[in-house]
């Protein structure tokens, strides 16, 4: 499924976050959200989460309007994996999943549900912890479990904040693959905002970097990922060489500028 | 479980103090004797109160936590069980019920209980949801303190307030029953239904709308529900305080959502006003002054609280 914005504006208590934003991710893309913190990122994608309502532009998805659809018809087409899952005492893995059949189901067919369940937290490869209590799992654990989640909520879109924050480097590379991994699986357009500008370059196909709520760079890693743009957006003067393995670029930092 | 209740139930019963005779009679259907019709009409009712009362404040406190998303939810914390206190109270003082009046209570109750939900409501307008239980507090005190004012300005007028403030399901008939018992079923059987908002609602405002759900609607249905059983429970047996903190953090122990909330509760309710017929025989060695259930749910609750937070 498609995601299209066109000149996107936000603003929030005055201040503009986004000043004409323009993307089109195409059915299937894997596309990486980069730039510095306050640059609009985390705000675009809640923005086609349709978490936020844009000052102006347009937001569709599937070619439909984000805008006329209902909070169920949303929750059908995309998932999101927010920063992070505020505690709930006592919930277990399984009832976590569970509730990604809600937007399918609604709330009284969620009393008996466990139809896609079983399916998503083996290909999650978290169904030998169905039964542990969320709050008692490791951190990179509790992605796999709500990427689980997400996979039992069948949309064509997935949309992750940072899902590799706070986790271990082997932890960051799992669930990254298993996103990978879920993608092929399930044909999904995935749109993530990463901090680690060598993740984004060795999973994504596409870069966005934004830089003052605007796209400043948008093509495949080794297009956006230059020592220009390191220094113009991420303020850092850089080198960028080229990954013999998996012929992606690597960045080496060299000193903030 | 049903094991559970029915040795419960015949505690109950026989911590009452009446004979066993009057009380297995009532099993083979027999109500003629005087004794038998003591139990039926007084410790009968009385046991179905406690169940009732208690399922119902376990349900209420399990969806205030759920929904507010604090441990420390529950009906007395969020004006709402205050409210109906003094809606019944209120409406007792102002003469526009009687005393013995089912029906009466319960609307008092339900006006007091939307009024209390709504002032905690107001001071928390725009706020985290999280944050609401300390307005809930002073919601809470806010009343309490206007109830008292109340009782204090007529202290003539209310000769049993004290099972009011203190929470009693002794001297509850069936006609009391008659009608509080179909709003608290039905009211549990709406929450239950809802279980999966409630479910889809704990774990942030973000989390439930990227499911589908508006958290607000969700909110506003589980609060009504909430105040709708909270009052149903005010209205037969007055401020029980505790077992709608509890029993929640029980059943969720238990793994259970809803239907373990109710259990929970009545077995918990059922289980102190046990204890407090008991108690009621030690210290007076008659019944005439009795023990209130709401004495011992305030004891044993802080007591399973504090139990509770050490091994979390």
């Amino acid at each position: 499924m498609s995601v299209t914005v066109q000149d996107l504006h936000f603003s929030y208590a005055g201040r503009p976050i986004l000043a004409g934003v323009d993307l089109t991710v195409e059915p299937g893309e894997f596309v990486a959200l980069v730039g510095v913190n306050g640059s609009g990122k985390s705000t675009l994608l809640r923005l086609i989460a349709g978490l936020l309502k844009p000052s102006s532009g347009r937001i569709l998805l599937g070619g439909e309007e984000l805008s006329s659809l209902s909070r169920r018809q949303v929750a059908r087409r995309l998932a999101v994996l927010h920063q992070s899952l505020p505690p709930v005492p006592a919930l277990t893995v399984r009832q976590l999943v569970r509730q990604g059949r809600y937007p399918h189901l609604g709330p009284l067919g969620l009393l008996g549900a466990s139809d896609s369940m079983d399916e998503a937290l083996e290909l999650a490869g978290v169904a030998h912890l169905a039964d542990r209590v969320l709050d008692t799992l490791s951190g990179g654990e509790r992605q796999r479990v709500r990427l689980a989640l997400a996979v039992a909520q069948d949309t064509g879109i997935l949309l992750l904040d940072e899902p590799t924050a706070h986790l271990d480097i082997r932890h960051q590379l799992e669930v990254l693959e298993l996103v990978r991994g879920l993608r092929a699986a399930r044909g999904l357009t995935v749109v993530t905002v990463l901090h680690e500008l060598d993740h984004a370059a060795r999973f994504a196909e596409r870069v966005v970097a934004l830089h003052e709520g605007r796209v400043r760079a948008d093509g495949t890693p080794a297009e956006v990922i230059t020592p220009e743009l390191l220094a113009e957006v991420f303020g850092v003067a850089g080198r960028v060489v080229t990954d013999e393995l998996h012929g992606t670029p690597r960045c080496l930092l060299d000193a903030a500028l | 479980m049903a094991g559970l209740f029915a040795v419960l139930a015949a505690a109950h019963l026989l911590a009452s103090g009446r004979p066993v005779g009057a009380i297995t009679g009532l099993l083979d259907g027999v109500v003629d004797g005087q004794a038998e019709k003591i139990v039926w009409e007084l410790g009968v009712p009385r046991l179905l109160t406690a169940l009732l009362t208690g399922a119902a404040l376990g349900v209420a406190g399990f969806v205030l936590q759920a929904t507010l998303r604090n441990p420390l939810a529950a009906p007395e914390f969020s004006g709402v069980n205050p409210g109906a206190v003094l809606g019944i109270l209120g409406g007792l003082a102002l003469g526009l019920f009687p005393a013995d009046s089912a029906a009466g209570a319960l609307l008092a109750a339900l006006a007091g209980g939307a009024l209390g939900g709504g002032i905690t409501w107001l001071f928390s307008a725009g706020r985290d949801p999280a944050g609401l239980v300390v307005h809930g507090l002073l919601g809470s005190a806010l009343l309490a303190g206007l109830t008292t004012m109340l009782l204090a300005y007529q202290p003539s007028r209310f000769g049993n307030a004290l099972r009011w403030l203190i929470g009693s399901v002794e001297g509850r008939v069936w006609e009391h029953l008659a009608f509080a018992s179909w709003w608290i079923a039905g009211g549990i059987a709406v929450a239950w239904a809802c279980s999966g908002l409630l479910a889809v609602l704990a774990p942030g405002d973000d989390h439930a709308a990227s499911l589908g759900l508006r958290p607000a609607l969700g909110r506003a249905v589980a609060l009504t529900v909430a105040i709708a059983l909270t009052a149903g429970a005010a209205s037969l047996a007055g401020a029980i305080a505790f077992v709608g903190l509890v029993a929640p953090h029980v059943a969720r122990r238990l793994g259970g959502g809803v239907p373990a909330a109710a259990v929970t509760g009545a077995v918990a309710l059922a289980g102190a006003d046990t204890l407090a017929q008991l108690a009621g025989h030690l210290l007076n060695g008659t019944h005439r002054l009795g023990v209130p259930a709401g004495v011992v749910t305030a004891l044993a609750g802080a007591a399973v609280l504090i139990r509770l937070g050490r091994s979390q």
